[in-house]
């Protein structure tokens, strides 16, 4: 017996039959000449039934493959193989996968005598390394996701770059047309003033009324070339209400059969009962003739020119420049000349164009996409080249259920109902004095001087019937100076005149204004309007 | 593309007629070492490396491309177009059989001959064809090839990748024993394993030599028979040498016997 806690005392024999791995004997031809309990036990076979047979014999037949493909040539050409997977086939036809070590054993001339070859049980490792095979393969698909998103993204951010230079260049060339137009508009007023004044002299020679006409009739194309530069500038004052677009449209049909000639085909489509849209409609009008005379040019003058309204709807998350939600959308297809990519990229840029100089001012298509923007809505453009441009401009629905009633008439100007003391104040000689001249005409006794402080001095010693401001002056706002003249006097009239006729600061208030330049009438007009809501306040 | 580093072609002899060695699944061109050279007197010689296993370039390898024998035997054209051969006996091995019998039949005026070595149009049994393997024993050989190549790339990867304990063995033969990429060879198995081209064999016009082993377990003697049976123009060869790989077991048998059918 041996000592108590001595390890036991067992034979080379016990040792191999009973140890805790399998053991196999191979002659030089592959057949099994030797087997331990174990690997017999594992196999759930006689060892007799092993004695004799092929080891390919106790693989599955998958690892039968494997062994031949890869195991065997390797064991003849190195003499060993180290722990090599494979699966051993047990009496029942069950699987057990297994860890196998090969040693070929030479004789003393060389030639093998045969092979030694140690089988551990391997079931848990194999388990083991299924899963960790799944885990590498979702990590594997992970990684690929990952990849094809990350690559989604940079796509989405050059596209997006791309958008945002363009967007900043339009900005840039906005802030550079709008003060452009400002200092335009300065120089138009005094223009546009003196040409009125001169064309009521009684005294002119026909030569003289006609060279008149043509100066009086190019100052206010200038004056309409100036306001689309506005619109574009998004500085325009838009008047923005509820509109019918069909009857807008159906009402313009003439204009624009006069504007894009005899052989082109005009068709209108309408859906019925389309809702109303907000928008001013005097420059939607605008909009809808400079698109249809772009389309005449695109179609040489010949063609198909499809005007289309209807609804759309932007959905949430849809890539477009708008909030979700139903829109107005007017259509307009030509059968035109088209523009590629590059043109395309570009219609909207203010002073680009594509026709003859002279005829155009590139101006067109800027002034559609600053209305439509202006007024919450969007402009597309998409061109096929030598296929047609579709335009479409989406409008905000108009909250308001009612339909539209007429713009009430301005209020038409008499001859002074009133004469008015009247304080001028603008920062610019050659305006003031010429507005000075045109109040003088309309028969207002008038005061003018060149700066706001100048201006309080007199709103306290002279105590005006109205005071005229402009806008932009060094130092002081028009705005502010209204709001320190009503310090003094709470219920002194005012009237605001300004270059830009949209201003944010101005948006929240509902002072009398007036933009620049402007008639004698106009003039009148506005004068007529703001002595009579002295109470006008200056915030909402 | 670099066709010969691509494959890693070998040209090698100092004969005139090409005769090409390509080996089989599992191994790489150091299948055919002591076959190649008994031909490179009387012949030029060629040996390759399809992509993604020995020293061919594995960048090259694409799933799609690879994904049925027509990717490989694209190439085998590609190696002949590149080296301008004609008149070529085909040696290939098990898969490399298929492979050479497929590239014979799109170009059949570039070959001479095909030697088969083990070769199996279909290891799948179905009906009366007996392949010698269903689907499930494919799916194991998949198991198992995971399995030891999970391990290949770390403790057994000396063993497969070279012998750092046996530098003197140097590279030309024995350094680089039957390299494969594992995420290669598992597609290579599904393409050589599920591949069925039984309806390709008769339009294999070329005088062709089957060798066939004694109990080989992956090619059973049957689909030898059935070879020669559906080769229009074919010699059956039962070999002495037993098991899948007679030119690593039995180089010389192998090479008396594509000797025999060169000279006949």
């Amino acid at each position: 017996m041996p000592p108590s806690g001595a390890p036991p005392d067992e034979t080379a024999e016990d040792l191999y039959e009973s140890a805790p791995v399998g053991y196999l004997t191979l002659d030089s031809g592959g057949l099994i000449t030797r087997v331990n309990g174990t690997l017999a036990g594992w196999l759930n076979l006689d060892k007799p039934a092993l004695l004799g047979q092929k080891v390919q014999k106790i693989l599955t037949p998958g690892a039968r493959i494997f062994y031949e493909t890869h195991c065997g040539p390797i064991l003849r050409l190195e003499g060993a193989l180290r722990q090599i997977a494979l699966d051993l086939r047990r009496a029942d036809g069950t699987r057990l996968p297994a860890l196998m070590e090969w040693r070929r054993v030479d004789g003393l001339d060389g030639a093998p005598l045969g092979y030694r070859v140690m089988v551990v049980d391997a079931t848990e490792r194999r388990a083991y390394e299924r899963e960790l095979l799944d885990e590498r393969e979702r990590a594997r698909k992970t990684a690929e996701e990952l990849a094809r998103l990350n690559a989604d993204l940079e796509t989405r951010v050059e596209a997006r770059t791309a958008d945002l230079v363009q967007l900043r260049k339009i900005e840039s060339l906005g802030q550079l047309t709008g003060g452009v137009a400002h200092d335009m508009n300065n120089l138009l007023t005094p223009i546009v003033t003196c040409l009125d004044i001169l064309s009521r002299s009684t005294n002119l020679s026909p030569r003289q009324e006609r060279l008149l006409g043509g100066a009086t009739e190019a100052a206010e194309r200038a004056r309409i070339l100036v306001s689309r530069m506005l619109t574009f500038a998004r500085r325009q004052h838009l008047e923005a209400r509820p509109v019918d677009l069909t009857e807008l449209v159906l009402g313009m049909h003439d204009l624009i059969t006069r504007s894009i000639g005899p052989l082109i085909e005009l068709h209108v489509q309408a859906d019925p009962d389309l809702p109303l849209a907000r928008v001013d409609p005097n420059q939607l009008e605008l909009a809808i003739l400079n698109l249809s005379v772009n389309a005449r040019d695109a179609m040489n003058g010949q063609g198909h020119l499809t005007l289309r309204l209807g609804t759309t709807l932007i959905a949430d998350g849809q890539p477009a420049p708008l909030p979700a939600g139903r829109y107005m959308s007017l259509v307009m297809r030509d059968t035109g000349a088209g523009m590629d990519a590059a043109t395309l990229a570009r219609a909207t840029e203010p002073f680009f164009t594509t026709k003859a100089p002279g005829h155009g001012t590139g101006l067109g298509l800027s002034m559609v996409h600053g209305l439509a923007e202006q007024s919450g809505g969007a402009l597309f453009i998409e061109s096929v080249p030598q296929a047609g441009t579709t335009v479409t401009i989406l409008l905000p629905l108009a909250s308001e259920a009612v339909r539209a009633t007429p713009a009430p008439p301005a209020p038409s100007y008499k001859e002074p109902v009133q004469r008015l003391r009247i304080l001028l104040v603008d920062d610019d000689e050659l305006v003031r004095s010429s507005v000075a001249a045109m109040l003088d005409e309309l028969g207002h006794d008038v005061r003018d001087v060149a700066t706001p402080l100048l201006a309080l001095n007199e709103v306290n010693a002279a105590y005006p019937d109205l005071l005229i401001s402009d806008f932009a002056m060094p130092g002081m706002t028009g705005l502010a100076l209204i709001q320190a003249a009503r310090q003094q006097r709470p219920s002194l009239p005012v009237l605001l005149v300004t270059g830009f006729a949209n201003l944010p600061d101005l948006d929240a208030t509902t002072l009398p204004r007036l933009s620049k330049p402007f008639s004698r009438a106009e003039l009148a007009s506005a004068i007529a309007q703001a002595a009579h809501v002295p109470n006008a306040s200056l915030a909402t | 593309m670099d066709v010969i580093k691509r494959n890693n072609v070998k040209v090698l002899g100092e004969g005139t007629q090409p005769i090409v060695f390509a080996h089989g699944f599992g191994c790489d061109w150091t299948a055919w070492r002591s076959v190649a050279p008994n031909f490179e007197r009387d012949h030029k010689v060629i040996l390759f490396d399809h992509v993604g296993a020995g020293g061919s370039d594995l960048t090259a390898y694409r799933s799609d491309k690879y994904s049925s024998y027509a990717g490989y035997v694209a190439d085998v054209l590609e190696i002949i177009d590149e080296l301008d051969m004609n008149d070529i006996v085909f040696v290939g091995h098990s898969a490399a059989a298929m492979i050479g019998m497929l590239a014979s039949i799109q170009k059949p005026e570039r070959f001479d001959s095909l030697v088969m070595v083990s070769p199996s149009p279909s290891f799948l049994d179905e009906g009366d064809y007996k392949g010698g393997f269903s689907r499930d024993d494919i799916d194991g050989l998949l198991e198992v090839l995971d399995s030891n190549f999970l391990g290949w790339s770390r403790s057994t990867a000396p063993l497969i990748m070279g012998n750092p304990e046996r530098p003197e063995l140097g590279d030309v033969l024995t350094g680089s024993f039957c390299r494969t990429d594992p995420d290669i060879a598992r597609e290579f198995a599904r393409v050589v394993f599920l591949a069925d081209h039984r309806a390709d064999v008769p339009n294999c016009t070329k005088r062709a030599l089957v060798l066939q082993t004694q109990a080989d377990l992956i090619a059973p003697v049957e689909v030898g028979h059935y070879m020669h049976d559906h080769l229009p123009n074919s010699e059956l060869v039962l070999m002495k040498a037993t098991g899948h790989c007679p030119h690593i077991s039995a180089p010389e048998e192998t090479s008396a016997a594509i000797r025999s059918f060169l000279a006949g």
